[in-house]
Formats: structure tokens, C-alpha cells, sequence
């Protein structure tokens, strides 16, 4: 180290031995580190040197301020009492990261996915424009079929094979044709009914269908497994019953009602009295549809079901008004991420 | 449907509760929707007829009336009455003193004017039923004097609200449902017996029946009374009709009405002097002839409606309305009287076509009892005999065959059992399908086993199998799970990509929404929305006419809706999209991103791109007028649309944000999408960082300049736009470079050679380099 470095070197450490305040400290780092200090002016100084010793002398100068840089934030440490610094005020409330969300629907339906997942169904998606034979014909609902009358059918101008689906029972012909038995498949989309809507009525609302087909599929498989889906969903011990009902689709055809679990089975205003609430329709898959799935009755039995997801997922989440999940209203679709 | 308990009770007495017996029901298939005990309003009130009515002497508006409550009462009661339709004979309810009003009011003797009112005649809201107030209720014939009033309505009755299914035609009865009852109750079922008598000339020379057109009707009874009196039902019928929901016009309506609800079979009366050469014919009716129906409307028949007619013109739509000018009216004394069996599906077109539906019309839809056709014409014309003073002419005239009788099912007890998944004991089978009427011929594997006339919906052995699990009870059989092999579930890649983006945007700050998935004019005009769309044929209001192409218009509505509750808006949409495409009716799905937001379309732009990079895709943009699309490969895959302020002001958007909308089709998306799963290796070498910050003329684009630098040099790692704003007429643009090697540290010269090339791209592109 050339002798002047060498000496500023011993001066500054000298000098900031002797600091014992923080202005100190600041007047230190100015006079010595500072654009106008002494080691930036022996940096200058260095060009006036001779060849030889230029790189030699800057490289020490560089050092020495390197040196002096890490004392001084040394120091800036020691000086700093401890504590005795304004600590951040810690009773503000956090800065939430910005986040979106997910739609209750889609929260509600990824919910179900994985419960019917875990039972080994796999998923089909179908279209919403259906044709007349996977809406109705096919499902045993020939033209002129009584049954027509119930499900209200959006029909298209200049389109008259087409229909919007008015249920998502079309899964159970189009997943036929995916695969062979034995098989166990959910769908989860949208349907369309022509109904004025209401609090408890939808004109597009969403269903999820399944079924399962496989050798010796019996009514008491649909009902232990509809059973188990529900208990898993509504995570308790749930007391349900079954009623007979009819499906063109299915043979025998049953509803699941659950008690209800706004009055607990007294009868309120939201079950009509009743004490129980439809959850799905279901049933035994008719002999016809079978057949229609290009399987034989004698070999293949299988089970089917249905539920409106929407109306589930009031249950599920407890408000009253079917229509709030169209209603794009943030209030709404932010509660339960 | 809705019956009067009591009403069941002539065919079957079960022994339980209502309440269980509406349980029973409702888990046996036929479903309660609820049990209305009928309780009076009112108490003293009693059955009395009108001797006299004179004017009140000292009120104009007021009338002294003599009243007996009792037979051969000496002394009438005097009752001050105000009603206009007060008349001598009368049958009305007279509250006596001491009786209670529907209002809670008791009622005293009163003088009134000066005359003393032993009571009061009362109206129909006086007594709780229903607001009328126009008259004194007017009691049909028939009800003894005296008879507490409660009583002479059988207003102390259960009424059943039934909904049932449309496969079980037999239930649209009472005889149908009480026969249920009596299936599920395992209580005797008391078949309805006719006790016909006939009197004066035979209805054959005088009634002519033909079936013209087969394809109409298989069947066809008809029956002639003469000397009816038409007149008011007598009050038992006239409450039973309203208890059953239907109201009573007069006495030969009400019967056909009458047996229609207890047997199920429609019954239809013609007036036989409109009948011309009364001869009825059933047939297609004749391009141009036209019909005014009982509900005043005047229909154009055409030769898909089927008709009953005379020898000249159509008397009414078969099995769906009768006409005008053949129906009974106080003048009718001669009655036709018709029980047939139509085609449910030519009704059913006819219904469809004319756009009537009615009690009877969706009855012979669902195809009623065939059997029950002469009983069902014979019940009414006993009633007409018994009720109107009519007269049965001898005999039926029928035309058609009898349908034949049901065939017998195969059955299998062994598949029945293995279907319901629970043991069916043979002898337990056997009578469960007896006492629904079945007859069982039982086999050693199989039996045949014949559904009762009334059972059409028993067809395949899973029927009768059904009958067994529902008469058993569902709820007593075990909870197993399917026993066949599982194979794992994956979420196919349409849905697993569904997921991804979906979780992605939720976890940027943007919020899904769901709106519907139709428009109208009014929203395809506003958003240049001009491209063929499918169109509904009843849309529920005109705007949902269209099935939508853009979620952005309705999206854009959330976020007018939302707007004074949030300064910035970000939502999101994926679903289908409806676009026809000649013949294919093409469903695409979308995902739509709408921003509010001061970098609204650089957000929504770096969405995309973050997005398809997850893919492996590389975008290409194309700039329109007013949007900029991005084609992955050759496919248009999505579109970014700045609105600017003045559009936005249009859409209603008032803010100081700008506003803009992403669409991408995830279709499209989908099929360029690459699963990334290998390692992609990263260099362990230092990274260099340099900024550098130009001006642009405002109006000149920054893109070629980003778009050279990204494939200027591979030591150029990445490139991130960092600061931009506007002063006076340029704009500055601040860029963080990363220099980095996969293989080395990279030298300062290595750095400054590169950075000089980027100054040379800046200075080509006009770029004034701020220092």
C-alpha cells in the first residue's frame, strides 16, 4: 500500500474510532466518503501518478473505501440504540394481496367433483345444443311422449332437429358411446328450460348427471351410493329417503329427499312444510336406453341420477334466491373463496 | 289433482291417520303435496228456505222476509234482508242469534227500521267463503231444512293435493286413487257399482254412432237421455266439484264433470237437438270448417284435428272440446251423452296444434282405462236420471272394438331380485301384484303375470319389479356400494385446462361471474355483434332472443351493476358460445376477461400471454380497427378489445379507468396447448441487469421495437417493460435487460457489445434514448 493511502487509512479509522454519534458519523462519511472526500480525491490523484504506480495505488484506494464502507455501516449498528428507533406501527391492519374468485357454483361443483372422483366416476362433457334423440327419443321420451310437456323446450329458429338440452341425462347415451361397460361417468354442465324465473326458478341453471353400468348394478348400489355422495358433501350423517317416481328414462325410477335442513324435518317455508327436499331423481337405466347405449339389458344393469346443481348449492350455501348466481353481483360472488 | 278425502271413502276406509296415510302415499309413488283440513268459519248458521219476500215499509233498499229452518214450521222466521237476489223458495244459509260470522262477529236479534230480524240471511264472504258479496249464497236442492250449514257443504273436510306422475293414468281418479289406497293400505277396495234404469223407446234407431276414421278413436259408447231439466246440481255434487277444484255450472255439466273425476273417463254431453239426424260421427275434420268452442274461441280445423260431428258439421274436437252450438244450455232436454277411447297422440297433436288443453284432453293423453268406457256412460246417465229428471233410453249404442285385453308380462323373480339388490320372497311377490290387480300365473322360472285393464304402464318385467321395490319399500332395503373394478378418474384435458384457467385468473384478482347466455338486438347492435346467430323460437323476452357469441355484453353489465360499490373491476366468464356455421351448429368455449382498471389493457394482455406461454404457445398478433386479435398457429384465438372513453360512457362504464374486454377461445387454445412437464434446465451463471429509457413521438408503437430486442441476441435473456408515461407530445418507455449465459460468466465487453446493438435497434426505430 502506497505510504498516503497507507496513512489516510490510518487517519480514517482513527477518526471514526472516535465517532459517538450518528451526525458524527454523517460528517465522517462526508469528508471521507463523500464525492468531495478525501479517498475520492486520492482517487483522482491517482492519474497524476506515474504509469507504473496507477493501478497499484487505485486498486489500494478502492480498497480503503470498500474498508471504510463496511466500518461505517459497522458503526451506524453500534450507534443505533437499541430499541430505542420507532418500531412500525404494529395494530395496523395487514395490506390483503389482491385476489379474485372463484364463481360459488364453480367452488360448489369442484366440491362435487371430487367426491364423485374419489368414487371412481370419470367426467364426459357434452354439448348444450342437443338433437332431438339424445334429448328425448333416445331416453325413451319418443315424439308426442307426454313427458315432453314438463321439461318446457327452447327450440331454435330454422334448427328444428336441435334443442337447447333440457336435461344432462343426454350423458347417459353419449358417454355410452365413449366407452364400454363397465363403466361410471359424471357429467357437470349447463340446461335450459322455458320457465318464467323466480327466486327458486332458473331459465339456464346447471345440472350434474351420472351413472354407473356394470353386471349386477342394483337399486341398492344407487341407493348406498347416492347416500354416500351426500354424506360426504354435507360432511354429517344425513337422514334421507327415497320415494318412487317416474323417468321415462329409468326403471324403477326413485327421488332422494333429504330432511331439511332449514327446520330439521318440521316443515318451514322453504321445504313447503314438507320437512324433506327433493336432492335428485334417479333410477334403474331403462331396459330401452339400455339398448339405445348399443348394450344388452340380460348382460349390462346400471343406474342413473340427477340433480340441479343450483338448487343444491342454495342448500348447500344457504341463501334464498336462486337467480343471485346470475347476478354478477361482487357481494356475492366473492363470499366463500 | 286434489280430492276430497271423503269423497275416497265411498270406494275404500282405510284405517290410518290421514297423515300416515299421505306418508304411505308419498313413499309408495303417489305423492301428497300437502293435506288442507277444512274447518267452517262460521257456527249457528243453518240450511232455511224462503217462504215470502216482501219490501222493508220503511227502506226502499230493504226486504222482510219469511223464513223456515224446520218442515212444516208454523211460525215462520222474519229476517230483514238487503240482497237483491232474494227470492221466494230459496234455499240459504240462515245464521240464527247467537251464530258466529266468519268476521268473529255474534249475531243478535235486531230491529231494524222498526222490524224485528229474527236472524240474517248471509252472503258467501259472511261465512268465509271466498270474497263474494253480490248475494245471498244460493244452496243447491236437496239439502234438508235444519241442517247445520257446515254440514250441508261438507265444509269439515280433508282435501288431498295430489302430484302425480304421468305414467300412472289410472291415479287421475277417485276410484283410481282410492284403489291405490287400498294397495298400499292392504285395506278392501269397494268397486263403483252403476245402478242404471232405463225407461221409454231405445236409444238404437233414434242414435246413429259411426267411426269413420279409425285412427281417431277405437271406441265410441254413446248414450240418450231425454226429458232432462237442466237446473243447479244439488249441493252434495256442487261440493264435491269445488272440493276437487272444479266449479259447478249445472246439473249435466257437473255430472259429466263428476264421473270423469270419480271413474277417470272423460264424458262429454251434446245438446241431441243440435245433433243433426242425431248421428254422431267420428272423423278428421275438413279443410275449412270451423269450430266455436265452449270457451268462446272460434278455431280453423284442419284435417289433423279430430272431430265428433253430425251428418253436416263438426260438434266438437274430439276428446278436447265441445262446440257452442251443440252444448247443453236451460233449453237442452235431450241429452247425448259420450265415453270413448281416442288415440293419446292425436289428441295430444290436436292439443298441441289448437293450443287447448283441458281436463279432459290431458286425460285421454295418457290413455284412461279402456275398461271403464260403458260403466263411465252409464254413471252419468244414472246421475242425469237421478239429478235432472231425466229419462235413460234403452240401451248403449257403441261403435268400435273393445281394446284388447293386456298381455301378460314375462316375469322372473330371480331378476327381479338381483335388480332391487334385495331378496324377494315368491309368496310376498305373488300377493303384491294380486293386490294391485295383477293376475299372477306363476311358472317354475317364470311367470306371466297380467296387468289389470287400468295399469297401461305396466309393460316389461322392470315395471312389475318396480311394483314390488315400491310396495316393499325402498327405504327398508340396505345401503351397498358398487362392488365392480374402478379405474382411476382423470379430468379429461378439456376440463383439466378449464381448471387451470379458471384457478389462474381467480389467484390474478379477477372475479367469475355467470350471466346468461342470451341477448337481444338492442346488445348485438351495442356491441357490433353482427354475424348470424341462432335465434330462439320462443325466447323468454326479446332480449334473449340470441344465443350469445360474447359474453362481453352481459359481462359488461355486471360491471355497471357493480361499478358504485368498486373503483377497479376485473371478472371473468368461461363458457359456451352458440355461432352457426351452415349446417353445424358450432359450440365453442370462451373464457372473457373484462378490466376497469388504469392498465386495463396491458393486464388484460398479460393474462393471455402468461396463459398461452403456460401452453407452449406463441401468440401472433394482428391489429384491427378496433381491436387486436392473437392467432396461435393459423386460429384466431382471441381478441382484445380497448374500449375507448367515449364507448365506454355508452355502455354506461363511468369511470376514470379505462375499460377493456379479453375473449379467448379455449377450443382453440386447447388444441395448441403443450402439457409442459420436462425440466427445462436454467444457467447458474450470473445475471446482468441494465435499464435503458427512450422517448417516442407519441403515435409511434412500441411493439416492433420490443418484438426486435426479444430476438436480438440469446444472451438477451428476457425483456420487461417497466415504466411508461407521456410528457407534452412523447412517450417514455423504461426497459430492464437480463444478460445471462448458460455457460460463463458473462464479461462486461460481452454486455456492452450487445447493449451497443441495442441502441442501434432503439435509434432505427426513432427512439431518443433518455439519459
Amino acid at each position: 500500500m502506497p505510504p498516503s493511502i497507507e496513512q489516510l487509512k490510518r487517519e480514517a479509522l482513527a477518526a471514526l474510532a472516535a465517532v459517538q454519534s450518528p451526525p458524527a458519523l454523517e460528517a465522517f462519511e462526508h469528508r471521507y466518503l463523500g464525492r468531495k472526500g478525501k479517498i475520492s480525491a486520492a482517487l483522482r490523484s491517482v492519474g497524476q501518478l506515474a504509469e507504473a504506480d496507477r493501478q497499484r495505488v487505485g486498486a489500494a484506494a478502492n480498497a480503503l473505501r470498500q474498508e471504510l464502507i463496511a466500518a461505517v455501516e459497522e458503526k451506524r449498528e453500534e450507534l443505533a440504540p437499541d430499541g430505542a428507533a420507532p418500531r412500525d406501527d404494529v395494530t395496523v391492519p395487514g395490506l390483503p394481496p389482491r385476489r379474485g374468485s372463484l364463481h360459488p357454483l364453480t367452488l360448489f361443483m369442484r366440491t362435487m367433483e371430487d367426491i364423485w372422483r374419489s368414487m371412481g366416476f370419470s367426467f364426459h362433457q357434452g354439448p348444450d345444443l342437443e338433437t332431438d334423440w339424445y334429448n328425448f327419443s333416445g331416453l325413451n321420451i319418443p315424439p308426442h311422449h307426454p313427458a315432453r310437456d314438463i321439461q318446457d323446450t327452447f327450440y331454435l329458429k330454422g334448427h328444428p332437429k336441435h334443442v337447447l338440452r333440457t336435461h344432462i341425462s343426454t350423458v347417459q347415451l353419449r358417454a355410452a358411446e365413449r366407452q364400454s361397460p363397465p363403466f361410471r361417468v359424471v357429467e357437470f354442465g349447463r340446461v335450459y328450460r322455458h320457465e318464467a324465473t323466480d327466486a327458486s326458478h332458473e331459465a339456464a341453471y346447471f345440472e350434474c348427471e351420472g351413472l354407473a353400468v356394470d353386471r349386477h348394478v342394483r337399486v341398492t348400489d344407487l341407493i348406498g351410493t347416492l347416500t354416500t355422495f351426500l354424506e360426504t358433501l354435507f360432511d354429517r350423517k344425513l337422514q334421507i329417503r327415497v320415494r318412487p317416481h317416474y323417468y321415462p328414462f329409468v326403471e324403477p325410477g326413485m327421488d332422494l329427499d333429504m330432511a331439511c335442513f332449514f327446520c330439521g324435518g318440521q316443515g318451514c317455508g322453504i321445504c313447503g312444510q314438507a320437512g324433506w327436499l327433493e336432492m335428485m331423481g334417479s333410477g334403474m337405466i331403462h331396459p330401452k336406453v339400455l339398448r339405445h347405449m348399443k348394450l344388452d339389458p340380460a348382460t349390462w344393469s346400471g343406474f342413473a341420477w340427477g340433480m340441479g346443481v343450483d338448487r343444491l348449492a342454495m342448500f348447500y350455501y344457504r341463501y334464498a334466491d336462486i337467480r343471485l348466481a346470475h347476478s354478477g353481483d361482487l357481494r356475492f360472488l366473492e363470499q366463500f373463496n | 289433482m286434489q280430492l276430497p278425502l271423503s269423497w275416497i271413502r265411498d270406494y275404500v276406509k282405510p284405517k290410518q291417520s290421514v297423515e300416515k296415510l299421505a306418508e304411505l302415499l308419498t313413499l309408495t309413488g303417489t305423492e301428497v303435496e300437502r293435506v288442507e283440513k277444512r274447518v267452517a268459519k262460521f257456527s249457528g248458521v243453518v240450511v232455511g228456505e224462503v217462504q215470502t219476500v216482501i219490501k222493508h215499509p220503511a227502506a226502499d233498499r230493504l226486504k222482510v222476509t219469511k223464513v223456515i229452518v224446520k218442515e212444516k214450521q208454523a211460525e215462520p222466521l222474519t229476517i230483514v234482508c238487503g240482497a237483491p237476489n232474494v227470492r221466494p223458495g230459496m234455499a240459504v244459509p240462515v245464521a240464527l242469534p247467537g251464530a258466529t260470522l266468519a268476521n268473529g262477529q255474534t249475531l243478535e236479534a235486531a230491529t231494524i227500521r222498526g222490524v224485528e230480524s229474527q236472524g240474517m240471511l248471509c252472503a258467501p264472504d259472511e261465512l268465509g267463503l271466498g270474497d263474494d258479496h253480490a248475494g245471498i249464497l244460493a244452496l243447491g236442492p236437496g239439502v234438508k231444512l235444519g241442517t247445520p250449514l257446515e254440514q250441508a257443504l261438507a265444509l269439515n273436510d280433508t282435501i288431498i293435493h295430489l302430484e302425480l306422475t304421468l305414467n300412472r293414468s289410472d291415479c287421475f281418479s277417485v276410484q283410481g286413487i282410492a284403489r291405490e289406497i287400498a294397495a298400499v293400505t292392504k285395506t278392501p277396495f269397494k268397486p263403483h257399482v252403476v245402478k242404471l234404469t232405463e225407461k221409454g223407446r231405445p236409444a238404437k234407431g233414434t242414435l246413429n254412432i259411426r267411426i269413420k276414421h279409425r285412427a281417431i278413436c277405437s271406441r265410441y259408447v254413446g248414450r240418450l237421455v231425454r226429458n232432462v231439466k237442466v237446473g243447479p246440481s244439488p249441493q252434495w255434487l256442487v261440493n264435491r266439484l269445488e272440493a276437487a277444484g272444479v266449479r259447478p255450472l249445472n246439473n249435466v255439466v257437473d255430472v259429466t264433470n263428476y264421473v270423469m273425476l270419480c271413474l277417470g273417463q272423460p264424458i262429454h254431453a251434446f245438446d241431441a237437438r243440435q245433433v243433426k239426424g242425431h248421428s254422431v260421427v267420428v272423423r278428421w275434420a275438413r279443410k275449412g270448417e270451423k269450430l266455436q268452442l265452449l270457451d268462446g274461441s272460434t278455431q280453423a280445423l284442419t284435417t289433423t284435428i279430430p272431430v265428433i260431428a253430425d251428418s253436416e258439421k263438426p260438434l266438437a274436437v274430439a276428446a278436447i272440446m265441445g262446440g257452442e252450438h251443440s252444448g247443453v244450455t236451460e233449453k237442452t232436454t235431450t241429452v247425448i251423452i259420450e265415453s270413448a277411447t281416442f288415440d293419446p297422440v292425436v289428441i295430444r297433436k290436436a292439443s298441441q296444434q289448437l293450443r287447448v288443453r283441458t281436463e279432459a284432453s290431458h286425460r285421454h293423453e295418457k290413455e284412461p282405462d279402456p275398461a271403464m268406457v260403458e260403466a263411465a256412460a252409464d254413471y252419468a246417465a244414472q246421475l242425469l236420471a237421478e239429478l235432472a229428471g231425466g229419462e235413460v233410453a234403452k240401451g248403449r249404442i257403441e261403435a268400435g272394438k273393445a281394446p284388447p285385453a293386456p298381455r301378460a308380462i314375462p316375469f322372473k323373480l330371480a331378476d327381479a331380485a338381483a335388480l332391487l339388490g334385495v331378496p324377494v320372497a315368491e309368496r310376498r311377490a305373488r300377493e303384491l301384484l294380486t293386490r294391485l290387480g295383477c293376475t299372477v300365473k306363476t311358472g317354475k322360472s317364470q311367470w306371466a303375470v297380467t296387468p289389470p285393464s287400468w295399469r297401461n304402464d305396466l309393460r316389461i318385467p322392470e315395471d312389475l319389479t318396480e311394483e314390488i321395490g315400491r310396495l316393499t319399500g325402498y327405504n327398508t332395503f340396505p345401503k351397498t356400494l358398487l362392488a365392480g373394478p374402478r379405474t382411476p378418474s382423470v379430468l379429461p384435458s378439456s376440463l383439466a385446462l378449464e381448471r387451470l384457467v379458471r384457478d389462474r385468473l381467480a389467484s390474478a384478482g379477477f372475479h367469475e361471474a355467470l350471466t346468461y347466455p342470451w341477448y337481444g338486438q338492442h346488445q348485438r347492435a351495442a356491441f357490433g355483434l353482427n354475424g348470424p346467430h341462432l335465434e330462439l323460437l320462443k325466447p323468454l323476452s326479446q332480449d334473449q332472443q340470441y344465443l350469445r357469441q360474447s359474453h362481453v355484453p352481459r359481462l359488461t353489465e355486471a360491471v355497471v351493476k357493480n361499478l358504485p360499490r368498486n373503483d377497479e373491476l376485473r371478472l371473468f366468464e368461461l363458457g359456451s358460445i352458440f355461432v352457426p356455421d351452415g349446417k353445424v351448429l358450432r359450440e365453442d368455449r370462451v373464457l372473457a376477461v373484462v378490466a376497469l382498471a388504469p392498465e386495463a389493457y396491458r393486464e388484460l394482455r398479460g393474462v393471455l400471454e402468461t396463459l398461452a406461454a403456460a401452453g407452449g404457445i406463441e401468440l401472433k398478433q394482428i391489429i384491427g380497427e378496433h381491436d387486436t386479435s392473437f392467432l396461435a398457429g393459423a386460429t384466431r384465438v382471441a381478441t382484445i378489445t380497448p374500449f375507448s372513453a367515449p364507448q365506454a360512457r355508452r355502455h354506461k362504464i363511468r369511470s376514470k379507468h379505462p375499460y377493456a374486454a379479453l375473449e379467448l377461445s379455449l377450443t382453440g387454445l386447447g388444441q395448441h396447448w403443450i402439457e409442459q412437464t420436462d425440466f427445462r434446465p436454467f444457467s447458474n451463471y450470473p445475471a446482468v441487469q441494465r435499464d435503458v429509457a427512450f422517448w417516442l413521438p407519441a403515435g409511434t408503437a412500441y411493439g416492433p421495437i420490443h418484438e426486435a430486442l426479444t430476438s436480438l441476441d440469446p444472451l438477451l435473456t428476457t425483456l420487461e417493460l417497466f415504466d411508461v408515461f407521456t410528457k407534452a407530445d412523447r412517450r417514455s418507455y423504461a426497459v430492464r435487460l437480463t444478460f445471462q449465459a448458460d455457460d460463463r460468466t458473462l464479461t462486461a465487453d460481452e454486455v456492452e457489445a450487445v447493449l451497443g446493438r441495442v441502441h442501434t435497434i432503439l435509434a432505427d426505430h426513432g427512439a431518443e434514448l433518455r439519459l
